[in-house]
């Protein structure tokens, strides 16, 4: 960030401002390639029912309601809501406690047979067995129908781990030695001084934690039994899948409420999104040090 | 300087001893990986389900390698093997280097409030279920009222029904992905980005590197070893796809978007045959492998960076 | 980032707080039931869908544990459960004439000859419905409702508007001609739904089948490639081609469909003759009220035609693990045979939570309301009873007539519908195996034929070969051996 500022500016070159305008143009027509169907969803969540039949694409509201929201709302949405915070709070948190100090340790190269633990953590990345044998697995150890086994499956992903491990070993092993001559043993190395360095990754990590927490789906529909736990994902797509049934015996649900259900679903984790963003500039220490 | 520091990290001594002077290492190690153990390695147990008619009969036999031989002489099952690789090959050209480039790009942004903003939104699509992303753009793609027709028309270039164009199918389910996703995938790179020293910029601009050259000997030498990490790790699941394509696919698509993963699906689960959509999950485990091993053995012995 | 941990851990013990174990001691049976969301009173309230469970309970005298997934997910977690061995005691089926089969030949569901005879109300229940999913003398399931006819619905506003004439039962060159007039008038003439299986309604009229089935001499044959097949393609382009049929039909879901009709931008669409009543209300709902008019089926060049038949949509099974199939068998009797027990449960839910009684008519409370919930009577026209007047609310007198036409629609469209057959599974091994990729192969050559991607001759060609890379005719040959 700082150096965008960067205080010795000379005089812009023309490139440079040809660049910069480039640029500007460029993000902006990004913006809107992303923001019109945003917009439309948006709009068609706040349509009456007779705007929005027979799918159509709307820019221009024609009708501002919020009868959509009104009746996602009231659909039992709260008790999902509380059941996905209950796994994703939970769920991300367990995570984070177990998948920083694995990454810590794996970062390390003087670890004793750390080549073995790396491939047998790699191999993860690629053989997934298909739900049917978690499924096995999550009967024998009693967990069906209970939310904890929408969590212990999940709170390990090898993916964030190698993310975490290959960004830990970018840090220079000369800073948890000092750690030692300081008296910390590996632990408190890694929590005084290793996290710190790693604030902004580990900021990404844990929104890659909350949101795959908060969107499964698949999972959640097999693992649990009893609706009443069904997390915010399973009650909002079963909303809109009641329209698909090609009975037509469902209820009619238009596209309005389909949309309200949407952003209705997202919207908590967007909102954790600019705190997470906030520690993405904290990390500017390890550069400080680095050099 | 980092040799000698890894060098007294290795203290003489016997195995016992240096166990010992790890032990908090292994404090920290050793519940990952019984986790793994758990939840990972004892499901592969039922990757063994390939070799046996599981789900197809009450009874369950070995079937040795008949269901292998299955795969391999159907036509589908090739069928969606390309289209597995042409669709994994084309997110990992067009798809993968597109969040690098927004993040750059949105270092370069002045204003750090414009900064957030532009980020913020081209994040939002992540939340979208796919589900409804598929009905978005068959409304945007639609030939007679979607908008990009419309302006095709405008322009005056003949409309066409992407959905349903053989020879468009996968560009559109690029374009979907990458919007989709860039947003998402930008976050680990603007987080690796907040962490390049300034210092680096400043010596650079000393030197007299402009803004384009320090992005060349600056940024992306910095950024390289998280690109080529996800890049391994968008190989290691690139072949997974799934999801997206159950939704946005049409019966009159399928020889282009017919993948392994709904190929299994429909022939595997949803028939009971699990023992068969098995196989094809350790088949698809097994090319991925061969994938990231490659990728890792360029990291490691052209880049130096070895990345598992 | 310490405050926010502190308030992580504060939110964590809350939450656990909130999971307290439910503790159960009864002598009753207990069974573990499964069905999709669109029933038990069709709310994705947690707690309406209790009450109705509650009610069940009480009526069967049994305790139950109820399994609702979203109606989309109902198969995956039907079979996560069968193959991790969890199979509910009573379940239903959906497509029950495809799935059957195969549930019948991995040995998931019981025998239930036996159970029906010993159940005066399911023996009352005409045999021919039973018989409809008999497999090798075996019944396997109990049909939920009447079985399912397709027709086409016309907007009879438009009819008149535009001077179509067309009867209930025209011919397939009348069918194009006349909806050509709506050419140019910015309405969809013909709106149709991305199911090609949907297409068997106009092969119909040719004497085509699409998919394997017994013909006339009780042998099983390929139905692509036969010669009616040629003609019935032929008709399905040129129904594109004339610019009748909906361009973008690949990308229209039902519900989209549906939506074209009730608003008047399509004049007709493809749906269950059962649905007739819901055109009336959806149509007067959307703004643009109309009749519309059945076409039961288009006569072909031939004489031939009829509705498209999807036979039994619904059915229960009883698991074969089933520790007593003597309680099992008792709620389905209820939920297919007893009024109250059956309407409470296929639509309108339970008095108190999903309705109050005000005059003999039931109202929506506002919980079930908000909820999604809308009571609907079409079970009246629907199920194996013949008498709903027991019930103390009873639909009002526009629904009434509605309903009575709704009837006389079903009736003859039973009349009226074409052929729909049961393949035996466990006969061949080789089938059982390929039938998935027989019939999304044969979906996609039929897609693209309509849509021009290739010609009949090509689709047909292409189609040949993929019928000889799955060893197709030895798949009919095992099919045919006695």
């Amino acid at each position: 960030m700082l150096h965008a500022v960067s205080k010795n500016t000379i005089r812009e070159s023309g490139a440079r401002k040809t660049f910069r305008v480039f640029n500007v143009l460029f993000l902006t027509l990004i913006c809107v390639v992303v923001v019109i169907p945003i917009w439309n969803v948006l709009i068609t969540s706040l349509a009456k029912d007779q705007d929005v039949m027979g799918g159509v694409f709307l820019i221009v509201p024609p009708s501002l309601t919020f009868q959509s929201y009104a009746r996602v709302l009231h659909s039992g949405y709260m008790r999902g809501f509380w059941n996905s915070m209950y796994v994703a709070l939970i769920g991300t948190a367990c995570a984070m406690t177990i998948t920083v100090p694995l990454g810590f340790a794996l970062a390390q190269k003087r670890l004793i047979a750390r080549n073995f633990f790396m491939k047998l953590v790699s191999l993860t990345l690629v053989f997934d067995a298909g739900i049917m044998p978690l499924y096995v697995l999550i009967r024998s150890l009693g967990l069906i129908d209970n939310r904890w086994s929408l969590i212990l499956p999940f709170m390990l992903s090898s993916f964030n781990l190698i993310i975490v491990k290959n960004f830990m070993m970018s840090i220079p092993e000369s800073f948890v030695e000092s750690a030692w001559l300081d008296g910390c043993n590996d632990l408190m190395a890694l929590v005084r001084i290793v996290i710190p360095m790693s604030v902004p990754i580990l900021a990404a990590v844990t929104l890659f934690y909350f949101v795959s927490f908060w969107n499964r789906y698949t999972e959640a529909v097999m693992f649990i039994n009893n609706s009443s736990k069904y997390t915010l994902q399973v009650m909002l797509r079963a909303l809109i899948y009641q329209s698909d049934g090609s009975l037509g015996e469902g209820n009619v649900v238009y596209d309005n409420t389909k949309m309200a259900v949407m952003v209705l679903g997202m919207l908590p984790v967007m909102l954790i999104y600019p705190f997470v963003q906030r520690h993405f500039v904290s990390g500017l220490m390890l550069g400080g040090v680095k050099g | 300087m980092k040799r000698t520091a890894s060098m007294r990290a290795y203290p003489p001594g016997s195995l016992k001893k240096r166990l010992w002077k790890q032990r908090w290492l292994f404090v920290m190690l050793i519940p990952g990986i019984i986790w793994f153990l758990v939840f990972k390695y004892a499901t592969y147990a039922g990757l063994a389900l390939s070799f046996t008619n599981y789900g197809f009969r009450k009874t369950v036999s070995f079937v040795g390698l008949r269901n292998f031989q299955r795969l391999f002489k159907s036509m589908s099952f090739w069928n969606a093997f390309r289209n597995t690789l042409l669709i994994s090959l084309y997110n990992i050209v067009f798809y993968f280097p597109f969040p690098i480039l927004i993040a750059l790009l949105i270092n370069e942004l002045r204003s750090v409030h414009t900064k957030r903003l532009v980020q913020f939104l081209i994040y939002i699509p992540y939340f979208f279920s796919w589900v409804v992303v598929g009905s978005i753009f068959v409304n945007l793609l639609s030939p007679s009222s979607g908008i990009v027709n419309q302006i095709m028309r405008s322009l005056g270039m003949e409309s066409i029904y992407f959905m349903s164009d053989v020879r468009w199918f996968r560009k559109v389910l690029i374009a979907a992905y990458i919007w989709k996703q860039m947003g998402y995938g930008a976050v680990i790179y603007v987080a690796t980005l907040s962490t390049v020293d300034p210092q680096l910029y400043e010596a650079a601009e000393i030197d007299g590197c402009g803004r384009f050259k320090q992005v060349i000997y600056v940024t992306l030498p910095t950024i390289r070893p998280t690109i080529m990490t996800m890049l391994l790790l968008n190989l290691s699941h690139v072949l997974m796809i799934f999801d997206q394509i159950m939704v946005m696919y049409n019966a009159s698509v399928y020889s282009v978007s017919d993948v392994l993963q709904t190929y299994a699906y429909r022939e595997g689960i949803l028939t009971g045959n699990l023992g068969f959509g098995t196989a094809v999950s350790l088949f698809v485990g097994i090319i991925s492998l061969l994938l990231v091993l490659g990728t890792n053995w360029v990291s490691k012995h052209f880049l130096e960076d070895p990345i598992l | 980032m310490k405050k926010s941990l502190s308030l992580l851990l504060a939110a964590m013990l809350l939450l656990s707080c909130m999971s307290l174990p439910a503790a159960l001691a009864d002598d009753t049976v207990k069974l573990t039931i499964c069905s999709p969301d669109n029933t038990f009173g069709i709310s994705t309230d947690p707690d309406l869908q209790q009450a109705v469970v509650s009610m069940l309970e009480e009526a069967c005298d049994v305790q139950l544990e109820a399994i609702i997934p979203p109606i989309g997910s109902y198969n995956d977690k039907l079979e996560t459960m069968m193959a991790g061995g969890d199979v509910p005691d009573i379940f239903a089926i959906s497509q029950a004439m495809t799935r059957l089969p195969n549930y019948v030949a991995r040995e998931q569901p019981m025998k239930l000859n036996d159970l029906i005879a010993g159940s005066e109300a399911l023996s009352a229940i005409d045999s021919t419905y039973f018989t409809a999913l008999e497999i090798g003398g075996g019944i396997y399931a109990i049909p939920y409702y009447y079985p399912r006819v397709k027709s086409l619905f016309l907007r009879k506003d438009l009819m008149e508007q535009y001077d179509i004439q067309l009867s209930e039962t025209p011919t397939t060159e009348e069918f194009i001609a006349e909806l050509s007039k709506l050419k140019g008038t910015g309405i969809i003439p013909f709106s149709f739904p991305k199911w090609i299986d949907n297409f068997q309604y106009f092969l119909n009229s040719f004497g085509a089948y699409a998919g394997i089935y017994k013909n006339a001499d009780g042998v099983f044959v390929d139905g692509m490639q036969e010669e009616a097949m040629i003609d019935g393609l032929n008709y399905l382009r040129e129904l594109y081609t004339s610019g009748v049929m909906d361009q973008e039909f690949i990308t229209t879901e039902n519900n989209t469909m549906r939506e074209y009709v009730y608003t008047g931008k399509a004049a007709c669409d493809i749906d269950y003759v059962a649905n007739y009543s819901n055109y009336i209300s959806q149509s007067a709902a959307a703004g643009a009220p109309t009749d519309v008019q059945p076409i039961y089926m288009l006569v072909g060049p031939n004489g031939l035609g009829g509705g498209l038949n999807e036979s039994i949509q619904t059915a229960w099974c009883i698991s074969s693990e089933c520790k007593n199939p003597e309680a099992a068998i008792r709620v389905i009797e209820k939920l297919v045979t007893d009024p109250a027990v059956h309407a409470a449960f296929y639509n309108t839910g339970v008095e108190g939570a999903h309705y109050t009684i005000e005059n003999g008519i039931a109202v929506a409370t506002e919980k079930a309301t908000n909820s999604g919930y809308a009571i609907k009577y079409n079970y009246i026209t629907d199920s194996f009873i013949p008498d709903f007047s027991t019930l103390p609310y009873q639909p009002d007198e526009t629904m009434k007539a509605a309903l009575e036409l709704q009837r006389q629609i079903i009736d003859r469209g039973m009349e009226l519908r074409g052929d729909k057959q049961m393949i035996p599974a466990g006969k061949s091994d080789l089938y059982d195996e390929n039938a998935a990729s027989i019939t999304s192969y044969w979906k996609e050559v039929i897609s693209q034929i309509v849509l021009g991607s290739v010609t009949v001759e090509e689709g047909l060609k292409n189609y040949k070969n993929f019928w000889d890379s799955v060893e197709g005719d030895q798949i009919l040959a095992e099919l045919n051996a006695n």
